[in-house]
């Protein structure tokens, strides 16, 4: 139980820093990302493919297993190209969309398309990243021989997730963060104010994406073996649904959204002995229930279960004595 | 290794089926200025009533199309007036999102109901032969029916918006929903016609779906992507730009497997959106207004 309980944190750890880069666009910057598994994937590949050595003979042969590449590196530079690699593409996807000026209903379709992509090409290339048989042998940063595995993966996971999060947390009080506010309640507001709107846009885009890589990067280290299948459409609705059931544009909201939706919903819901009659129902009734909160939590409580804090900045004395409420973190 | 004649044949099918459900969504889509991703879940409901529908009754397979669309079609507005029109007045973020958490309920009700195997309708051989009169093109009844059903409704479509006052009244609420509203346009009742005229049409692609393929509960919300493509491609709000839309898409969908692992065809319509977006992002004929 013990044991269960380290691997659920590890899951649920990365799973939050997952649904804080989805935070960082979707909350903080106002711009739906329906591809958010593609980064998690990208990352998670990423990671994989620079730490892995091919075996002499490039391995085909013997084990029938086929890569494009294994760089052999040590893990925390596999984890830096994997965040690399997931914030370049979606720079680029970024840099499509928002510099046409296009609107967010094209931001989704295009991130949607592309994870959905990213998926097939994935699973089914077999001579890319080894297809459905995926990636194994990932080295981890932490001994994968010691009994106390989960127990020393969480203490390098949870870091990494705090400085990440302090991170955010400072970005959000910066004025990168404030006109970033501006531009999601409305753009022309800061192009106005003489800020580029689709530059922050952009910035915001590509550092949620990071985040969501470097959560790819860690789950590869953690696992020590990937598949496609472990970046499916479902990762992307359980991360919204977390942004959005815990609450949009604050750090804690994402943390709490992810303990809800994954920890309760999807996880807790293993625990209860289902009936054998309606056991095979279970997997999509769950998705169905995630669907429906996501639904109602956005038609009664939009801000979320932990809104984003308001808080009241005095105006210069000069100014009339009237308050005035500004969005802040 | 097909040559290129019959993959454009294909191709020919392939952006026709696209184009019933591409009709909807870009009225729906001018109308409401959304994207509903939910769309998808429309053709495949359309799929599977269709595939109900000719296993539990005798009835002529027609009948059975006709039946579809209006069961399909009525869910449309059914959808609207429960799920977006409370929400209406908020940012298209959270109607996007909610379209898709909804997408996530449909589909997993239908993958509850009919498990993940792929389904399918038999056809006899005379439906897959190809028409000698079509030469090297060999397209084959199945896909010719799909061609003039599409073609059928790209034509009624376009008269109904340009001909009746219900189509005029349409386009008014699409360039400016207050001033059609003064205007004494019924806009609950105009709304409530674009949806079930969307979900009809997603629901026609998807009962003529079974002729060409099998499908499975995420069959839907996989065409979405390049329906999205077409109606992009061709530009918002016209209908011109939509037929020529599903049509290119098909066309170069089918043509790549010449290249390309078939499974990537998504790949093709999605590298023409960008293109698309790049160059010249309204789209081909794309104009703001619904014509």
């Amino acid at each position: 139980m013990i044991q269960f309980l380290m691997t659920a944190s590890v899951s649920a750890l990365i799973f939050g820093l997952l649904s804080l880069g989805l935070n960082i666009q979707w909350g903080f910057g106002g711009m739906v990302n329906f591809g958010v598994v593609g980064f998690f994937s990208l990352g998670a590949y990423g990671t994989a493919m620079s730490a892995v050595t091919l075996p002499g003979d490039g391995g085909s042969r013997l084990s029938r297993d086929t890569f494009l590449f294994g760089l052999g590196l040590p893990f925390p530079v596999s984890i830096v190209i994997g965040v690399v690699t997931a914030s370049v593409v979606a720079a680029l996807l970024a840099l499509l969309v928002l510099r046409a000026g296009l609107s967010d209903d094209y931001l989704g379709v295009v991130t949607l398309a592309f994870a959905q992509l990213l998926w097939l090409a994935t699973s089914t290339q077999k001579g890319l990243v080894n297809g459905f048989n995926g990636i194994r042998n990932i080295p981890s940063p932490v001994d994968v021989n010691s009994p106390n595995y989960d127990q020393s993966y969480l203490l390098v996971a949870g870091a990494v997730a705090i400085v990440v999060g302090l991170i955010v947390w400072r970005i959000w009080r910066s004025p990168f963060g404030r006109v970033l506010r501006i531009v999601r309640e409305d753009p022309q507001i800061g192009e106005a104010l003489g800020y580029n709107a689709s530059w922050h846009r952009i910035v915001a885009f590509t550092l949620g994406a990071a985040v969501a890589g470097l959560a790819g990067g860690l789950w590869a280290g953690f696992l020590g073996s990937i598949t496609p299948n472990a970046f499916r459409i479902e990762e992307t609705l359980l991360a919204l649904a977390a942004v959005v059931v815990g609450g949009s544009g604050n750090v804690i909201g994402s943390l709490v959204g992810s303990f809800l939706v994954v920890g309760v919903i999807n996880q807790g819901s293993r625990f209860i002995p289902w009936p054998v009659a309606i056991e095979e129902y279970v997997p999509p009734l769950r998705l169905i229930l995630v669907g429906l909160l996501m639904v109602l939590v956005l038609r009664l409580r939009p801000a979320g279960v932990v809104p984003e804090r308001l808080v009241k900045l005095r105006r210069p004395r000069s100014a009339a004595s009237a308050r005035t409420e500004v969005h802040s973190a | 290794m097909l040559d290129l004649l019959t993959l454009i044949g294909f191709g020919l099918g392939t952006g026709a089926l696209m184009m019933l459900p591409a009709l909807g969504l870009s009225i729906q889509l001018s109308v409401d200025k959304f994207l509903n991703i939910a769309h998808g879940e429309f053709i495949a409901m359309g799929a599977y009533t269709f595939y109900v529908l000719h296993q539990i009754t005798p009835l002529p397979q027609p009948l059975i199309f006709v039946l579809v669309v209006v069961a399909v079609a009525a869910t449309g507005p059914v959808v609207e007036r429960l799920v977006f029109a409370p929400i209406r007045s908020r940012s298209t973020l959270i109607l996007l999102t909610t379209s898709l958490g909804l997408s996530l309920i449909l589909q997993n009700s239908i993958l509850a109901i009919f498990g993940v195997t792929s389904k399918r309708v038999e056809y006899d051989e005379s439906w897959v032969t190809p028409i000698a009169a079509t030469g090297p093109l060999r397209i084959t009844p199945a896909i010719a029916l799909i061609l003039a059903v599409a073609g059928a409704a790209a034509l009624s479509v376009t008269l109904f918006l340009r001909l009746t006052p219900y189509g005029k009244a349409l386009r008014a609420l699409a360039a400016n929903p207050d001033l059609a509203a003064v205007s004494g346009v019924p806009v609950r009742r105009m709304r409530a016609m674009t949806w079930a005229g969307a979900a009809g049409l997603a629901g026609a692609g998807g009962a003529l779906l079974p002729l060409v393929s099998s499908f499975t509960p995420d069959t839907g919300f996989l065409l979405l992507l390049t329906v999205v493509a077409g109606v992009l491609f061709g530009g918002l709000g016209s209908m011109g730009g939509v037929i020529l839309g599903c049509l290119v898409i098909g066309i170069a969908m089918e043509v790549s497997t010449m290249w390309i692992s078939p499974a990537l065809r998504p790949g093709v319509a999605l590298a023409i959106l960008a293109a698309v977006l790049l160059i010249r992002p309204r789209g081909l004929f794309g104009t703001e207004v619904l014509k």
